[in-house]
């Protein structure tokens, strides 16, 4: 499926990134190419939390090299 | 979660916001989730200083483009909302989005959005169009385009003038790298903005004034006959000095309409600016 004008410039911005957003990303990335078939939705609210907090020390060590 | 979320839990609610304003809403299965649907950065991190124009540059239904925007770019979700050429308006993101991106800065009433951080720092609406020239943009889009947009600002405490084109335009949109919303020529009804570049960029002055006349938005009140008195020598200047005047962003809608078609202003036109007035005081 095309979209019109859209191009990766169109998603730059300056701000960090937040733990939740890229866990729900990350979840996504993994069932478009078959590493789970449960959608962020549908998971519990442990599962969430704990995908959330993976991705917050994650994002924490990244900071930490200099990575942004 | 960080940031505030138009939800109506964290932060206040932009779809019931729209609703009230009589917008049509709809929402779907894809949509479902907009509450807490945001870019990776999250949530806004103030409220947003503008709103900005976009058009989809897609020819396709409402629920392809809704599916793209939300699962199918790889980037999602892209914008907050779209208009759809029926002018119904369906939730995206409440939170902030990938859609403006590289370009600016850009200055509003309540700030400046700095360079590249228009996603985080505006209201991203999508309409839906190819904008190209060979579909039109009906009237209800339209004016469901300007609904919205008086909406978003209203509820994070804007102007209805603090609006922003995704292209450069005539030097007042956010990048060149985009011509959207595009293009003038097609858009149906009766308000039509000016062209400003060859692949026929809405005006943003335009867009803004509108936007403006339709939330019943005025800087300032004048007297008939102060206005009488003004409008006079408005068009001896024009016709003695072929005036050329410049705008510096304190013209009411109306004032400025006059004076750009070089005519008297006829009856109950709104405000005009401090500055015109200081201006004819000095040369008349």
């Amino acid at each position: 499926m095309t979209f019109g004008d859209f191009d990766p410039a169109d998603a730059v911005d300056v701000e960090p990134a937040d733990p939740e957003q890229v866990a729900v990303k990350l979840q996504a990335l993994r069932l478009a190419h078959g590493f789970t078939s449960t959608r962020w939705r549908d998971l519990t609210d442990a599962q969430r939390a704990a995908r959330i907090a993976l991705v917050a020390a994650l994002l924490a060590w990244l900071r930490r090299q200099g990575a942004w | 979660m960080t940031g505030i979320y138009y939800n109506g839990v964290d932060g206040p609610d932009m779809v019931a916001a729209a609703r009230a304003a009589g917008m049509s809403v709809r929402e779907s299965a894809t949509t479902d989730g907009w509450q807490r649907r945001a870019r990776s950065s999250g949530g806004f991190s103030s409220p947003p200083l503008g709103v900005f124009w976009h058009h989809t540059a897609s020819s396709t239904s409402p629920a392809n483009d809704l599916a793209y925007m939300i699962d199918g770019c790889d980037d999602a979700p892209v914008g907050n909302w779209l208009v759809d050429r029926a002018g119904d308006c369906w939730p995206i993101a409440a939170g902030a989005s990938n859609c403006a991106g590289q370009g600016g800065p850009a200055t509003f009433t309540r700030g400046t959005i700095p360079a590249d951080a228009g996603n985080t720092r505006g209201w991203q609406i999508e309409a839906a169009n190819a904008g190209t020239g060979e579909e039109p943009w009906p009237a209800a889009q339209v004016d469901a385009f300007f609904g919205l947009s008086n909406v978003l600002n209203a509820l994070a405490g804007n102007s209805p003038r603090d609006v922003i084109t995704h292209a450069l335009g005539a030097g007042d949109g956010w990048t060149d790298r985009k011509i959207d919303p595009a293009t003038a020529a097609a858009v149906a009804g009766p308000w039509v903005p000016r062209s400003v570049t060859s692949s026929g960029t809405w005006s943003l002055y335009d867009i803004a004034n509108e936007c403006a006349a339709r939330s019943g938005d005025q800087e300032d009140d004048m007297t008939d006959d102060q206005l009488r008195a003004i409008t006079d020598r408005l068009d001896r200047i024009a016709a003695a000095q072929q005036a050329d005047f410049e705008r510096d962003g304190t013209f009411g809608p109306k004032a400025d309409q006059g004076i750009s078609q070089r005519s008297l202003i006829y009856d109950q036109l709104g405000s005009i600016g401090t500055k015109l007035d200081l201006i004819i005081d000095a040369i008349t």
